[in-house]
């Protein structure tokens, strides 16, 4: 009894943490229409700034308000000047991977700055001190988070609905342009929401930082527990993210209490994938907007005697550097072609159909798992396509009903999750010595290997030039223009989305299985969440709508390492400054750098532009008719 | 003809715009006088909307300047004309759905010297049923609460202009007119109005002067009177005739 007591006690604490978090990450949300990825890690940065202010000898209270107040904040404040604020109309890709690039820009940072060797600690408040209350032992620092996350809602609260800054926000959120004609100004309400968001993102950071340790990675994607209880909030509503918060902390430590599953490596991380789930099962579906209107510019589609031409003319010049690469350069290029694969993959998913997997990379493991367990035979390669395809279905599934976004969030909790209990699961794979990949179809000379894999590239890249002039390709384009509109001439939207999600998939897993088997033997850390993210970040700085950035996207991510082995030291900061740039430079060439060469070239069809500001996160399934944010019922 | 006077409290001098590639307004030339109403009539995508847009700072004009009281503002942005004294309805209903009636009356203190509770006080006095409904979600209102509420602001802002687009469409004539009468009212308490609407009849009679605009262009401005047989022409014959009998006045 007093166990689960104990239990419910630092649950709930840990859910203060999340509560607080997500509500900073719905705050941003609704107030700039941009979902902030790199939430958890503002949060992580904010710990360490506090870190090395108390290692400078600032007294840890100082070092906490100053961290909390002013730097956090001042970072959500630089975030949104620098690189949100020319999103504007921006798609869900570009918005979602502008900020993904600035996770990944600020783990890089952390790591540089805050060498990753030495270990850090910071302590809690109050070292030492507790009470007991009937039996359960409570420290100070805990009842400084129950206080924080009692006093900070009941301050937001106060302020959405005393202030008129406040209502201007709810206002914002409603309706952008009429608060503008009123005199408030969105822009600054944006600002604000993202400084208040990266204040509270700064403050759950420090308040955790004493409970784990102190780094880059796992501080980031703590906050994907965040992600699931603002999804229980539905990503608009504050009082049902806080309650998400809590429930997801209780649920987690009774998980970790009592539940042991023996295949399960790490219950706590599964958690908050199964909490998130079950929120999305139950969230109401999204409705319909009508009046979207399409993205600005969209690339030509290439006809199929142009396609089988550039697909010659690409084998031809792929078959002479087969022959005439140097031998040290064959596995780089071999596994450079798979990774193009696994990247192609998102052609039809984000560039057709307007969904953004952030676990791209994890399909690809299941797919080379799943070819290592049945053979390098066809059978094989099959299995490498349907396994991964398979469970990309059962994820999609539950998040069709809404919007895209819930998507990206259901893919990104499914990394996480499969980050630590499927790849380093002893049934799948030994630690130690990794998964033996068998080379598919028996092909051991490694110059026919490249061939082939380049051969299996342009076949898929054939194939889905050929999807995307079929009937289906013009029904997901139309898809992406008016999901509405389509629904009302009784276009089948699930079927349509859920069949290129898991071929998606699917392609990913062969690509995996390709890499695997360039690489004979692969890891439990081969295919982690983070490289996803990366690799999605590369794909759509090139250009996510056509074939030839996503090629491009791949050499470029196989020359990293070498422009870092030439480069040494100065190196390592080459792959975050390029990711930041990129990042950047989304917010002005939302197609990509292939995008913007094809516009001065004039290979994009033109649409007409969007009047309006950013459409708002489509609130209104979740707001109808309740109050923003503080979610009062009317 | 009311010869437009030649500081109006808006000018849009030579005014081209349109969304995206799409042009819209082609060398609009328009002139809202100091005082009284000037109604803008014209046929559905006429570009009425597009031209108050480009007024109000939410669409930015290709070519052309935006004159507000003597003063150069091509390029303000929305929030610091509507501070400097601009006050626009949009078209729909232009209150704040998901906020309480109170809220939206909050909302409208934005404009500089005013208060919560002198807002609330005028809101009210004039428009009693948003007193019984305050809590309620503006979005729950009936369309003709809606349009009150949105009309408080025009009513509470004491302006330097007052936009007002389409503000009947949809209401009962009862409610329509009630609102006109307050168009009327700021008006005579000196605040210069443009009034666009779809039905002329209505605008006729309340408006001191008229442009009629279609296809982008400006197509006739004059005394209601002096407009009154020609509108009918136009209306018959826009979007079929290129050149409407009436020439361009101005
Ligand atoms: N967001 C937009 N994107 C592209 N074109 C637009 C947009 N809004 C309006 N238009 C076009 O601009 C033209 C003028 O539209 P506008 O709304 O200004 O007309 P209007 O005179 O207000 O019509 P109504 O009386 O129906 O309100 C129309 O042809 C319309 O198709
Ligand atoms: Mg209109």
């Amino acid at each position: 009894m007093s166990t689960l007591l104990a239990l419910t006690v630092a649950g709930l604490v840990t859910g203060c943490i999340y509560a607080l978090t997500a509500s900073g990450l719905v705050l941003t949300y609704t107030t700039s229409g941009i979902f902030n990825f790199a939430h958890g890690a503002i949060g992580m940065v904010a710990a360490f700034l506090d870190w090395q202010l108390i290692a400078w000898g600032m007294p840890t209270l100082a070092a906490f308000l100053l961290t909390v107040l002013v730097l956090a904040p001042l970072m959500g404040v630089a975030v949104e000047r620098i690189m949100i604020r020319r999103l504007g109309n921006a798609s869900l890709e570009v918005t979602l991977t502008v900020t993904v690039g600035l996770l990944l820009l600020l783990i890089a940072l952390a790591d540089t700055v805050w060498d990753t060797r030495t270990a850090r600690r910071v302590q809690p408040f109050f070292v030492g001190q507790q009470v007991t209350v009937g039996g359960v032992v409570i420290s100070y620092h805990q009842l400084v988070v129950i206080a924080a996350a009692i006093v900070v809602p009941l301050a937001l609260w106060a302020f959405l609905r005393l202030a008129r800054t406040g209502v201007a926000m709810r206002a914002v959120v409603d309706d952008r342009e009429l608060a503008a004609l009123t005199g408030a100004s969105p822009s600054t309400v944006g600002m604000l929401g993202w400084a208040m968001g990266a204040g509270l993102a700064g403050l759950a950071g420090v308040l955790l930082v004493s409970q784990v340790e102190l780094n880059a990675i796992t501080l980031t994607l703590l906050v994907i527990n965040g992600y699931a209880a603002a999804v229980m909030g539905r990503l608009s509503n504050l009082p049902l993210t806080i309650a998400g918060g809590l429930l997801l902390g209780v649920l987690q430590s009774l998980a970790i209490g009592y539940v042991t599953i023996s295949w399960l490596n790490q219950v706590q991380t599964s958690i908050p994938m199964v909490f998130l789930f079950l929120a999305l099962l139950i969230a109401p579906p999204t409705r319909l907007r009508v009046g979207q209107l399409a993205p600005l510019l969209a690339p030509k589609v290439p006809g199929a005697r142009q396609t089988y031409r550039a697909a010659a003319a690409f084998l031809v010049a792929a078959g002479v550097l087969t022959l005439v690469l140097p031998s040290g350069r064959v596995d780089s290029f071999t596994h450079g072609m798979a990774i193009a694969i696994i990247l192609l993959s998102l052609v039809p998913m984000v560039g057709y159909g307007s969904m953004v997997s952030l676990c791209q990379l994890t399909f690809a493991g299941i797919g080379c798992v799943a070819m290592a367990k049945t053979g390098g035979s066809p059978l094989g390669l099959l299995a490498a396509v349907l396994a991964p395809a398979a469970v990309g279905l059962l994820i999609a599934l539950p998040t069709m009903r809404l919007r895209g976004l819930y998507l990206s969030l259901a893919t990104l909790a499914f990394g996480y999750a499969m980050d630590d209990n499927f790849f380093s699961n002893g049934s799948v794979m030994t630690q130690t010595l990794g998964l033996p990949v068998p080379r598919p179809l028996g092909i051991d000379n490694p110059r026919a290997y490249l061939f082939f894999v380049i051969a299996a590239f342009t076949a898929c890249a054939i194939g889905i030039l050929a999807l995307r002039r079929s009937t289906l390709g013009r029904r997901l384009v139309a898809l992406g223009d008016s999901p509405a509109g389509c629904a009302t001439i009784g276009m089948g939207i699930r079927s349509t989305k859920l069949g290129i999600f898991a071929l998606s998939a699917g392609l990913a897993g062969l690509g995996g299985a390709l890499m695997g088997g360039q690489e004979g033997v692969v890891g439990y850390t081969d295919f982690p969440l983070l490289l996803s993210l990366t690799l999605l970040l590369m794909a759509v700085v090139w250009g996510v709508r056509t074939i030839s950035g996503v090629l491009l996207a791949a050499l470029f991510f196989e020359l990293i390492p070498l422009l870092n082995g030439h480069l040494g030291a100065v190196g390592n900061s080459v792959l975050p400054l390029l990711v930041g740039l990129g990042a950047v430079s989304l917010g002005k060439n939302q197609n990509g750098i292939v995008g913007t060469v094809l516009q001065r070239t004039n290979g994009l069809r033109k649409l007409p532009a969007l009047p309006h500001p950013r459409q708002h996160p489509d609130h209104d399934d979740a707001t109808d008719r309740e109050e923003v944010l503080t979610g009062a019922q009317g | 003809m009311t010869a437009p006077t030649l500081t109006g409290a808006l000018e849009l001098h030579h005014v081209c715009a349109g969304y995206g590639k799409v042009a819209v307004l082609h060398d609009i030339d328009l002139v809202v006088p100091d005082h009284g109403i000037l109604a803008l009539l014209g046929p559905n995508g006429a570009g009425k909307s597009t031209l108050l847009r480009v007024a109000t700072g939410r669409t930015q004009p290709t070519s052309g300047r935006v004159v507000l009281r003597g003063k150069d503002v091509t390029g303000r942005s929305p929030e610091r004309l509507a501070r400097t004294g601009l006050c626009s309805v949009p078209e729909g209903r232009a209150v704040f759905p998901n906020l309480s009636v109170t809220d939206n009356l909050r909302m409208w203190t934005y404009r500089p010297g005013l208060n919560r509770k002198d807002v609330e006080e005028q809101a009210f006095a004039r428009f009693p049923r948003l007193k019984e409904r305050r809590r309620q979600l503006a979005g729950r209102l009936s369309g003709g609460e809606q349009q009150m509420l949105a009309m408080s602001r025009a009513l509470t802002a004491n302006p330097d202009l007052l936009l007002l687009d389409e503000i009947s469409m949809g209401l009962a004539p009862v409610v329509a007119a009630e609102l006109f009468g307050l168009v009327r009212q700021i008006a005579d308490d000196g605040t210069p109005v443009l009034l666009v609407e779809q039905f002329a009849r209505t605008a006729l009679e309340i408006a001191d002067s008229v442009s009629v605009m279609s296809q982008g262009r400006i197509r006739v401005t004059g005394s209601p009177d002096e407009v009154r047989d020609r509108v009918l022409e136009t209306y018959l014959h826009a979007g079929a005739s290129q050149n409407p009998a009436s020439s361009p006045s101005m």
